[in-house]
């Protein structure tokens, strides 16, 4: 994988919550047993961290484990504050026209 | 607010989901509905006109008791046929397998934050506000409907308990006029007040909901619109 792949590369945001979390809840940890976690292959999983290093989001030492930077911590509260502001105001109906649960 | 609290908003948003599902599934069963609906209203408007147009060529007392009650029979049956198992049911059935859709979000809703991420990042948006739009629509339908629905059903009640029970005690034998003329008219009419006056409550609720749903096009457009930015984070 070269640094070129890598910026072309087009991440789902899904698996990049998954492994900045895991690393947020269980800290450091190996590539393969991070791949194991996320459940993705460690072909597709060094593809991912190779795209979070390159943002600087994790850090990966001489021995092969990964963490996360302070700008992935940083991404990590980002997203927690996203989804509260934007998830948590909002408002739904939650009634429909047959229900009479609330009669 | 916590991701707990999160959690539980994405499951009213998924019980509104299946609401706007359903009311689009009742919308693509309205133009059934509406034939169902205006057959019951024409033979309902019919069955006096039948009965006058035999009143006229055929009169005798007992003849016309007896086909009087037998086609207020038929007419109930035939009413009762079409309400519950034509058009109750269909509304019924209306997107019953919408929930099927959003059986994973359970799952993924177990996973946190990357599920909740996972299920806004799935939606449509632009298909999710054309089905709101359409949805409104639906819900605009089976609130008619509901209306239509219940002021002939307590309408068919009150002519029941009106002209066939409390006024025969007071009155025998009824005026053929009162009968075919005005008993229908003057049922459907404190039908529908009944109606109004005891669902008028989910009546109003309904109407806000439709109000609620137009703001709420608009906070999935933020959302849509900030998710995107998250990509540049």
């Amino acid at each position: 994988m070269t640094l070129k792949d890598s910026t072309e590369f087009k991440p789902d945001l899904y698996v990049i919550a998954r492994i900045i979390t895991i690393l947020h809840e269980q800290g450091p940890m190996n590539r393969t047993n991070l791949s194991t976690a996320i459940g993705l292959s460690y072909d597709r999983t060094v593809v991912y961290l190779t795209w979070m290093s390159d943002r600087g989001l994790i850090s990966i030492d001489s021995d092969g484990y990964v963490k996360l930077t302070r700008k992935g911590e940083e991404t990590y509260l980002t997203l927690v504050q996203w989804i509260i502001n934007y998830v948590g105001k909002l408002k739904f109906p939650r009634r429909s026209i047959g229900d009479r649960s609330k009669d | 607010m916590s991701i707990e609290d999160v959690k539980a908003r994405i499951i009213e948003f998924r019980d509104f989901l299946i609401n706007i599902d359903r009311a689009n599934a009742i919308a693509d069963a309205l133009p059934d509905i509406a034939i169902n609906l205006l057959t019951s209203i024409v033979l309902l408007l019919a069955v006096p006109i039948i009965y006058e147009v035999i009143f006229v060529t055929y009169y005798d007392t007992f003849t016309m008791t007896i086909i009087g009650v037998a086609l207020s029979v038929l007419t109930t049956a035939y009413f009762i046929y079409v309400i519950v198992a034509k058009i109750l049911r269909k509304i019924q059935r209306a997107g019953q397998d919408v929930t099927g859709r959003y059986a994973h979000w359970d799952r993924l809703l177990n996973e946190g934050l990357p599920g909740i991420i996972a299920i806004l990042e799935s939606i449509n948006y632009d298909e999710l506000i054309i089905k709101i739009h359409r949805g409104k629509l639906g819900y605009v339908v089976a609130v008619i409907v509901y209306i239509i629905i219940s002021t002939l059903i307590a309408g068919f009640a009150l002519f029941g308990l009106i002209f066939l029970v409390i006024l025969p005690i007071f009155v025998f034998p009824i005026p053929t006029q009162l009968l075919t003329q005005y008993s229908i008219p003057i049922s459907l009419t404190l039908g529908f007040a009944l109606t109004m006056k005891l669902a008028w409550n989910r009546i109003s609720e309904s109407i806000r909901t439709l109000w609620m749903i137009d703001s709420i096009t608009w906070e999935l457009r933020w959302i849509e619109h900030d998710l995107k930015r998250l990509y540049r984070i």
